[in-house]
């Protein structure tokens, strides 16, 4: 009878057992599933954290492309906007050694950038500088910023492209790709090519003027301004400027002019030394000459003032170039004054006119391409127009020679440059 | 002998229902714990798909990408693209939605948004959301 009454004592202790059983498997599956839930969950915050890190590197990219001065030296932690919960922190330090970064010398940085969701961080840096808008980062031979119309014998060696309206047909050459950036359309029927009409989405960006003046006072002058290119009025080296014998050539420096009156009482051959040039006149007549001197240096030819009216600035084929870097010769149009490339030289360097906006909110800059030139480098302005002679843009394979953009000259945006890294503490 | 067969019975009983319950809540966990894996997998597959997308953006360009420009795309359970009418996951991707702090015209920096719903359109369930910014040249 023992065993019998022992026997139905069993039944429940058999289901308590089970029950025991039951339970531990239960917190086990518990366990396990709500650790995997957790894991993902940490995991996808991870993602999360990633590309938010990716967002404060490219924030800060941003930020300094727009104003160098305004670099975050010390760490600031930005807030998503339609994301509660999720932030960034960025800062800069000077590569490779850390510390302030010295935003005047244009030179590389680390961007240190910290993304955070839900309390999950993760850290990134890259290695990053400014990128030129001539030279190796360059990208067109030609651009008309709001037309672009050629109808003469030109050939393109290189991309050209519009963000207004092209008309580019008679007999023109284009050995290149054509882009309509942003809202830009026209008609291109050339004779020969292009490679492809690429339809770019949104327009291509450039700097004017007197912002590229700015940068230039900024990295090359140390100086931070917002002259424009009215900064050159009282900072250029127009006093250096030496005949082919050496003997100094008299600027008025109330209103500069480089002309006729210029080559009076010289060899009629100028030098111009590396440096920044300013001129409220330019009309370089054929029977005199420049030597551009830019064998150990950068020179800056700078047409102002910002805005300024009247006439046009012509040069007539009489540019010789010491060094065919094409880094290292820029013209910079800031008036309204229509600029024409005449005669048939060699020229190595590139020519830039948009400026603005002007009192009535309207951007300019005018660029005619008249003779028969070789033009090596980039040819961009708001409007261009090629309407005789049988010049040449090519903008050269290798792009020019040195570090883009050259020390102390504009930068035309900050970017990515070397490694990406994840660096987040053990 | 009859008090003691009346014991067995409840102690049976009580048994049944013990077990009962027990299997009741096993039954109901593993379900949970079913139903959790699987959003714990569908997590997973979900940002590595967000992250694909968002590599695929950048590799179009920041200035070939269209302004306001959307893509929906749809992946099967296990993160590979797929174009049946009813995939496991849907993925779609906003350019320029919002305009990022400290811009003022977002016309240098872009915000991008990717989203990644359960099911074959968007509404069903959003398994993961992820943003970032783009600029020119950047990383």
């Amino acid at each position: 009878m023992a065993t019998h009454s022992g026997r139905h004592g069993m039944a429940l202790v058999l289901a308590l057992v089970a029950v025991m059983i039951i339970s531990v498997l239960l917190s086990g599956i518990m366990l396990l599933s709500v650790s995997h839930y957790a894991l993902s969950n940490t995991n996808s915050d991870y993602a999360n954290a990633l590309n938010l890190a990716e967002a404060g590197i490219n924030w800060e990219l941003n930020k300094i492309s727009r104003d160098a001065t305004q670099a975050d030296n010390s760490p600031v932690t930005v807030e998503v906007p339609t994301a509660s919960g999720r932030s960034f922190q960025v800062h800069v330090e000077a590569y490779p050694n850390g510390g302030t970064w010295n935003w005047a010398s244009g030179s590389a940085f680390w961007a240190y950038s910290t993304g955070t969701v839900d309390g999950v961080s993760r850290t990134v840096r890259v290695v990053a500088r400014g990128h030129g808008l001539f030279g190796p980062e360059g990208k067109y031979a030609l651009f008309g910023i709001d037309t672009l119309n050629s109808t003469g014998n030109l050939t393109v060696i290189g991309a050209a492209g519009t963000n207004g309206i092209a008309n580019v047909g008679g007999s023109s050459t284009l050995d290149g790709n054509f882009f309509f950036c942003g809202t830009g359309t026209g008609t291109v029927n050339p004779k020969e090519g292009p490679d492809a009409v690429i339809n770019q989405p949104l327009p291509e960006y450039f700097p004017t003027v007197d912002q590229l003046a700015d940068q230039r006072a900024l990295y090359g002058y140390g100086i931070s301004t917002t002259q424009g290119i009215d900064f050159f009025k009282t900072h250029n080296s127009n006093t250096s400027i030496v005949d082919s014998e050496g003997k100094n050539v008299v600027i008025n420096q109330g209103h500069p002019r480089l002309d006729n009156n210029t080559f009076k009482n010289t060899t009629g051959t100028i030098v111009l030394g590396p440096g920044d040039y300013y001129f409220e006149s330019l009309t370089l007549p054929s029977n005199n000459a420049i030597i551009v001197d830019n064998s150990t240096g950068v020179v800056n030819i700078w047409l102002g003032p910002s805005g300024g009216t009247g006439g046009f600035d012509s040069i007539n084929g009489t540019m010789s170039f010491v060094s065919h870097d094409i880094q290292l010769f820029n013209l910079y149009i800031g008036s309204k004054r229509e600029f024409r490339m005449n005669g048939t030289m060699d020229f190595y360097g590139n020519v830039f006119a948009y400026n603005g906006p002007d009192d009535r909110g309207q951007y300019y800059g005018s660029i005619k391409v008249l003779g028969d030139g070789y033009i090596n480098g980039s040819v961009i302005g708001y409007d261009v127009e090629k309407t005789q002679g049988n010049a040449i843009i090519e903008f050269p394979s290798t792009g020019g020679g040195g570090p883009s953009p050259p020390p102390g000259e504009p930068v035309y945006y900050y970017g990515f440059d070397q490694d990406w890294e994840e660096i987040n503490p053990a | 002998m009859k008090h003691r067969r009346g014991l067995s019975l409840i102690e049976l009983l009580v048994a049944v229902v013990l077990l009962a319950t027990a299997l009741a809540g096993l039954i109901g966990l593993w379900s949970f714990g079913f139903s959790t894996t699987r959003h714990s997998q569908d997590v997973g597959v979900a940002y590595s798909i967000a992250r694909q997308e968002v590599e695929r953006a950048k590799n179009i360009g920041f200035l070939m990408l269209p302004r306001n420009w959307e893509r929906v795309q749809g992946y099967d359970g296990l993160g590979h693209e797929s174009t049946a009418p009813n995939p496991h996951f849907t993925a779609r991707v906003m350019m320029d939605e919002g305009v990022p702090p400290g811009d003022l015209n977002s016309a240098s920096l872009r915000s991008m948004k990717v989203q990644v719903w359960r099911g074959p359109t968007e509404g069903y369930e959003l398994i993961f959301e992820t943003i970032t910014y783009l600029t020119r040249g950047g990383t």
